[in-house]
């Protein structure tokens, strides 16, 4: 018995450091060709990635150099979280949500790249809701993810709009926004985004009515952001730099070729978790790629958005201090 | 003392899953105020008896007469006291002993009353409260047997209620159910597979042989009352032991 | 005070390993101190104990108390008949498969956003095992006492309420002890969806907001409820056990 067990131990030692040893042969065998990247996205792979694949598809990473690896987060908030912590090279998240997380928590990251550089985000109800302006949703009620935020943006188109912000119900529906909308459980939702929720709607039939908060009051923001670390930028500037160059690369290709990087982002689907419809997708594609373009370079930000940001987001309450914004970004995006 | 209290008019019994009748056409006879012991050798069909009495078991053919009627529902007419004490873990001392009244649905006041009242005659004074886990073996076959009596009925089985427990008790035991049997008239069926004790306790001892039991060997005891232990060094009483044991050896071997 | 004095010395050495930890890897958004979360806890005393301490514990309550009654009819009735038995057994395990995250979505659908669609939710978890531990309870009943109080004239309901029951309630006390503390684990998931208070609400909704400490605070709350709770149940189950020799 106990002859047995050691030599099943030994043949599982000598097996593990053989692994090890070839883990070592290939990172070493790699570093001589391509560098490591990962990026996780902010959610499944939808249209507004199809940038990032076309780049992979299309061997611009390759070229500069790079080989990146796609991943999804396991909870919301892991792509900041984990980007921060220096666990991946790049994460993808929402402009508003990284001002608060730098100035409340002091999370340790930078906003290297805006790709959707207004918002997607929209106050939804059903067209024979009769709720036509912010006001209107006086006395009703409206579903939304829980998040401090979208209670401050509602807050703030109603208040703008002329109305007063106490008579409106919130409700946390979690990601149920479309079901709790088509089953009359809510007469509105925010947090739906222009181009997923409510392309989702008119193709089951529904009529919506779609409200921009920049219409009231609420500053222009960029959607989608990419960020890294602190620490990371301070090691790997260069990395960074080179994905965003063949970034911009998949982005020109995605926007010459539309067709095209849809079908290869539908090939990277992750059907189990999130299916993607093409027509749905496309329509998506056709809304985002206004929004990514930048007559200054794909990704560029502008000091005065961070800077609007935070005074807002001062303003109402939702950070307690003004961060330095300059710490906020990197604008790698601009073109010379 | 005539009366018959229990008796089985050509009982025959098989068990539903088996494939040998225990019982066949088997007739006994026990008198009022009878101290009767049972013995045979395990599986004889000795506990099959009791089951049937109490009403546990049904019968295929035959009568079993108890007080002089017929009866078909035989449960709760008897007083029954197993092997083991079976007191409830969960009842205290004065609960346990009042648990056959409380089945007749006397009332909880006066059961504990009437219980209360037996409960130093049975050596259990200042018990009332404890809880079996309390008690040490002998004890707690005393309340087993307090529990019996009170099943109010005059016929009483017991079980091999003394097997478990260690020699010197056993004794005294004994001696203290004599003492409660002649004070309350009882008629008790014992079973047990002591001779000794046997030859102690009763006035009658039947022996179970092979199945199918049709027809029970009758010993009487050559002994008067009161007896003592050493009664039984009489000669006359050792021949009918060794003729007990005979018969008991016998039918093991066969 | 002396018997816990070895658990007490533990959580101290665990709690400082953690402390020491938490701040070498530095990552306070991620992985909190215990004095940072203690922090927090002190800092939003006033909400989390008036306000969302007693929004989870009416759902804990109303849920614990549901799942005792369920639990406790469906093992008598799955006692008394073999073929309920047969045909309940099976489904009760299969509940316990459909993940929480899964199904709470499905409750909210029909009982809106009120307390109803936490407390089923409560409810789903945490009747299992009071009807599991219950329904064993009553089969353990001791076959020899049931013939004995036969024979002693004992009816079908003499020995349920004499026999079936006593012999049940170590059991039920058993089982009782797990649901407590899933109970209030069923309430927090339950807040995730159509909640507006609540301690697993709040957490939740730290999370959003990439503040660990104050992910962690209300979780500190809903284990002492836990705790309390579980003590409450033992002393219960003391009382009404008092015959039991333990070693």
């Amino acid at each position: 018995m106990k002859k047995w067990f050691v030599i099943g131990l030994s043949l599982m030692l000598v097996l593990m450091l053989a692994a090890c040893g070839q883990d070592k042969e290939n990172k070493a065998g790699d570093s001589k060709k391509l560098k490591d990247v990962t990026i996780m996205l902010d959610w499944y792979p939808n249209a507004v990635h199809s940038f990032i694949y076309a780049a992979q598809e299309k061997g611009y990473f390759k070229k500069e150099g790079l080989n990146v690896k796609v991943q999804f987060p396991a909870n919301p908030t892991d792509s900041l979280n984990l980007a921060a912590a220096g666990k991946v090279t790049l994460g993808l998240y929402y402009q508003p949500d990284v001002a608060m997380a730098r100035a409340n928590e002091d999370v340790p990251v930078k906003s290297v790249g805006a790709i959707v550089r207004s918002p997607l985000n929209r106050v939804v109800a059903l067209k024979d809701s009769g709720i036509k302006r912010p006001k209107d949703l006086e006395g009703k009620v409206v579903g939304y993810s829980g998040t401090p935020l979208s209670e401050s943006v509602l807050k703030k188109m109603v208040k703008s709009d002329g109305g007063d912000p106490n008579k409106v119900k919130l409700v946390d529906v979690g990601f149920e926004l479309n079901s709790s909308l088509i089953s009359k459980k809510v007469d509105a939702v925010i947090g739906a985004y222009i181009n997923h929720e409510v392309p989702l709607l008119h193709k089951k039939g529904y009529k919506t009515v779609d409200i921009d908060p920049s219409d009231y009051g609420v500053p222009s923001y960029y959607e989608l952001v990419a960020v890294t670390g602190d620490q990371t930028w301070a090691k790997d500037s260069d990395t960074i730099k080179a994905f965003w160059r063949a970034a911009t690369k998949g982005y020109e290709y995605t926007e010459k070729h539309p067709k095209e990087s849809l079908q290869i982002l539908l090939d990277n689907q992750d059907k189990s978790n999130f299916p993607l419809e093409k027509d749905v997708e496309t329509k998506s594609l056709n809304i985002l790629l206004p929004k990514m373009k930048s007559e200054h370079g794909f990704g560029s930000q502008t000091k005065e958005s961070w800077q609007s940001n935070v005074d807002w987001l001062k303003e109402s309450g939702l950070i307690k201090k003004k961060p330095n914004v300059d710490e906020m970004f990197e604008n790698i995006g601009e073109s010379k | 003392m005539n009366k018959s209290v229990l008796s089985f008019q050509n009982v025959s019994f098989t068990y539903k899953n088996g494939d040998q009748a225990i019982l066949k056409s088997l007739s006994l006879d026990v008198k009022e105020g009878e101290f009767v012991s049972i013995v045979g050798a395990s599986g004889s069909g000795k506990s099959t008896l009791f089951r049937l009495i109490t009403g546990l078991e049904q019968q295929s053919e035959g009568d079993i007469v108890i007080n002089g009627q017929s009866y078909e529902k035989r449960l709760g007419k008897v007083g029954y006291m197993p092997q083991q004490d079976l007191l409830l873990p969960w009842r205290t001392i004065l609960d346990n002993a009042a648990l056959p009244l409380e089945l007749h649905n006397v009332s909880k006041a006066s059961a504990h009353r009437q219980v209360s009242q037996l409960l130093e005659e049975f050596g259990l004074k200042g018990y009332e409260n404890r809880f079996p886990s309390d008690l040490s073996g002998g004890m707690k076959q005393r309340v087993s047997f307090l529990r019996t009596v009170l099943s109010g009925s005059n016929v009483l089985l017991l079980d091999e209620p003394f097997s478990a427990l260690d020699a010197i008790t056993r004794l005294s035991m004994q001696e203290w159910l004599i003492e409660q049997w002649q004070k309350r008239k009882h008629s008790i069926l014992f079973i047990t597979h002591d001779v000794n004790e046997a030859l102690f306790l009763s006035d009658r001892i039947f022996i179970f042989s092979d199945k199918p039991v049709s027809h029970l060997e009758e010993i009487q005891v050559p002994l008067s009352r009161p007896r003592t232990q050493k009664d039984l060094n009489q000669q006359r009483v050792l021949d009918v032991k060794d003729y007990l044991i005979e018969q008991l050896r016998s039918k093991v071997n066969t | 005070m002396k018997k816990y004095g070895a658990s007490v010395v533990l959580v101290v050495i665990l709690l400082a390993a953690w402390e020491i930890g938490a701040r070498i890897v530095n990552y306070p958004f991620i992985l909190p101190t215990p004095t940072g979360i203690l922090t927090k806890l002190w800092d939003l005393r006033m909400d989390l104990l008036f306000k969302h301490l007693p929004a989870t514990l009416s759902i804990v309550v109303i849920g614990l108390v549901i799942s005792v009654v369920l639990g406790v009819l469906l093992a008598v009735w799955m006692n008394w008949s073999p073929l309920i038995e047969r045909a309940f057994y099976p489904l009760i395990i299969a509940s316990q498969m459909i993940p929480t995250i899964a199904i709470a979505p499905v409750f909210v659908l029909w009982f809106g956003y009120s307390i109803w669609s936490k407390v089923i939710v409560t409810v789903l978890i945490t009747f299992f095992p009071i009807t599991v531990s219950t329904f064993d309870g009553l089969r353990s009943t001791n076959k020899e006492l049931k013939e004995l109080m036969l024979t002693m004239g004992a009816t079908k309901k003499d020995i349920f309420f004499k026999l079936n029951i006593p012999s049940a309630l170590p059991h039920f006390y058993s089982g009782l002890k797990v649901a407590v503390t899933f109970s209030i684990i069923g309430a927090a998931i339950g807040e995730w969806l159509g909640a507006q208070a609540g301690l697993g609400y709040f957490s939740r909704r730290m999370m959003t907001q990439f503040d660990a400490a104050g992910v962690f605070a209300p979780i500190v709350i809903l284990s002492a409820l836990g705790i309390l709770f579980f003590i409450i149940v033992v002393g219960f189950e003391k009382r009404s056990l008092k015959w039991r020799k333990t070693e």
